[in-house]
């Protein structure tokens, strides 16, 4: 789906700077009437996508220090659907574990996403990290659509990240 | 025991946790920025009373307690603290007290009310899932 970009950034995300992002969008959904129900989905997908973001490349600041590939964070519409495209790089290594998640997540049921998420709660409520676990499977549950994902060689270690998510009206 | 308010912020909810009227109220919105260290205290505040009504009561026969949820949104990492509020909780519910736990939501299509039933499954208490006026 190609479309209009509603919200845009390109560059390493923090708190408040979702934040930022979050009311740019918000100022957009006012501005163009856009329906509740959409804005409050595409809020979550928004938020669950960010946060995994900055947290992942926090982690993994040490490996970024000499490397130009910035995440990227952008919202398009193609009236009346939206897309929610999130890039950042990635440790090669743990390229394989997101994949195969990704494509386990895309294959569930709406039931056995509720299922999965259900039991990711229950099985993360008291280990000791600020994460649930549920960030993708959330997404998914939310959209009601595939995650598509695709991988990009940056060097050996490192690879750029891209997340897409369409997110539908009623 | 002390009562304890927490005042709300754009993204960080209202926290009203009243000892001597029994409830426990949670409203707004739930993204804050550190949300290890806002729940934290929650959690640790909610732990002790739980622990000091179990220690006082031998009965909880006509003990009653009220919670509420009045989220607008909450993202996942609240909802693995306020699963540990609820798992805390539980244990007045299971020893036989009335713990009643009211969760709002705009419209049955809100991923809040969603939130409600799949939270009330996780921890097995029932929620009163209430539609917002």
């Amino acid at each position: 789906m190609s479309g209009n970009v509603v919200v845009q950034y390109k560059g390493f995300f923090d708190y408040s700077l979702l934040n930022k992002l979050l009311m740019d969008f918000m100022k957009y959904v006012e501005k163009n009437n856009i329906d509740n129900y959409i804005f409050k989905k595409i809020q979550i997908v928004m938020a669950e996508v960010l946060e995994n973001n900055y947290q992942y490349t926090n982690l993994i600041e040490d490996e970024l220090k000499h490397e130009n590939f910035e995440p990227e964070f952008k919202i398009l519409i193609s009236n009346p659907h939206f897309k929610v495209i999130a890039s950042n790089p990635i440790l090669t290594n743990d390229a394989n574990h997101l994949k195969a998640y990704i494509d386990k997540i895309n294959n569930f049921s709406r039931e056995d996403l509720k299922t999965i998420y259900k039991d990711t709660l229950k099985e993360g409520m008291y280990i000791k990290n600020a994460n649930s676990g549920t960030g993708l499977v959330r997404i998914a549950k939310v959209s009601k659509n595939k995650i598509n994902y695709s991988f990009r060689k940056i060097n050996n270690k490192l690879l750029y990240y891209t997340i897409e998510t369409l997110v539908t009206p009623k | 025991m002390e009562n304890l308010f927490i005042e709300p912020t754009e993204f960080s909810p209202k926290i009203i946790f009243d000892v001597k009227d029994r409830k426990f109220e949670l409203v707004g919105i739930s993204r804050p920025e550190d949300v290890i260290a806002f729940y934290e205290s929650i959690i640790y505040k909610v732990e002790n009373y739980i622990n000091r009504m179990m220690n006082e009561h031998k009965d909880f026969n006509g003990f009653k307690f009220h919670l509420k949820f009045d989220l607008s949104y909450m993202n996942s990492a609240s909802s693995k603290y306020i699963l540990q509020i609820l798992d805390h909780f539980k244990q007045l519910f299971k020893n036989g007290a009335e713990v009643n736990v009211d969760w709002y939501y705009d419209d049955i299509d809100d991923q809040i009310f969603e939130d409600g039933e799949d939270l009330s499954d996780v921890i097995k208490i029932p929620f009163n899932l209430v539609p917002r006026k």
